[in-house]
């Protein structure tokens, strides 16, 4: 089947291939959620989908020195896991591989869970606790973020 | 990450601590372990089955056969890179003394440079020990890390 007819089915069966069944042993319904949302809604331009994950993974950098902050006062501490993780190479391997939206996305799903939690834990909001379980939520069953 | 939930929420209601307050634990705890037991039982009405894994792939299997296969290729692994052949042309190193520490080969693949990952290792038992003793909410980013 073709990329064409993939999209073509998926359009008129958009959950039902959500919340099916890939390779026979995974079920990722988020994962797929993001991956078929995107090759619906984007237009066919490879440099978008790499601009996708670089503009992620910043995200995700910025969500990591967010949680050093809540964990730490000290300015460096917080700066060095993020240098780690943007001079990983992993990170151009995870911004050339253009399909690569779901191992980013879980990515910046789990730091977002683990920032929210600090949040609630500091600050007793409880909108963060909520946050922080739907984060949660859509992260488990994902497949590894290359990506961390 | 639902083990990253359980460890900060140990760490928040201080465990091991004469502070202990169990009450709270289980408020945090509970709603992380439902949505992990909520999706494998979605998984289970769609996939039919509780098994994980199934062949080759990136999901555990605890199956006796897969730990046993995964055992011997870890052994594997480690003795290749205990009796593995140097390969002193890699990386401009021929006729260097020690040249076997800093290139090799297995199976004619370059192998990561022995030393550096020593040093790697060494660095990084030292600096989560260091962290640990520092602060121990530092084992939040850390589960998190090990998650991945």
């Amino acid at each position: 089947m073709s990329i064409g007819d993939l999209i073509k089915a998926t359009k008129h069966h958009f959950w039902a291939a959500v919340f099916s069944i890939h390779d026979k042993i995974f079920f990722r319904p988020v994962a797929k959620f993001w991956v078929i949302l995107w090759h619906l809604l984007a237009p066919r331009t490879p440099m978008l989908y790499h601009a996708r994950n670089l503009v992620l993974l910043a995200l995700a950098a910025g969500l990591l020195y967010l949680t050093m902050a809540r964990l730490t006062r000290s300015r460096l501490a917080c700066l060095l896991p993020v240098l780690f993780f943007v001079v990983c190479k992993m990170q151009l391997v995870t911004i050339g591989y253009g399909a690569a939206i779901d191992s980013v996305i879980s990515l910046v799903e789990a730091l977002s869970a683990v920032l929210l939690l600090l949040v609630f834990f500091q600050k007793g909001s409880h909108v963060a606790l909520v946050g922080s379980y739907a984060m949660l939520a859509l992260t488990v069953g994902r497949g590894i973020p290359g990506s961390c | 990450m639902i083990a990253v939930f359980v460890v900060a929420w140990l760490l928040e209601c201080g465990f091991l601590t004469s502070r202990f307050d169990l009450r709270r634990l289980l408020f945090g705890v509970l709603p992380a372990l439902g949505i992990g037991a909520g999706y494998f039982v979605l998984r289970f009405l769609v996939m039919k089955t509780w098994q994980i894994g199934g062949g080759p792939n990136y999901t555990p299997n605890f199956a006796p056969k897969s730990l046993f296969e995964h055992g011997w290729m870890t052994w594997g692994n480690v003795w290749n890179v205990s009796v593995g052949l140097p390969d002193p042309t890699l990386y401009g190193f021929a006729d260097v003394r020690l040249a076997l520490l800093f290139t090799y080969s297995i199976l004619g693949s370059p192998a990561p440079i022995t030393v550096l990952l020593a040093v790697t290792l060494a660095l990084f038992v030292a600096s989560v020990v260091w962290m640990i003793r520092v602060d121990r909410r530092v084992l939040v980013p850390l589960a998190l890390c090990a998650c991945f």
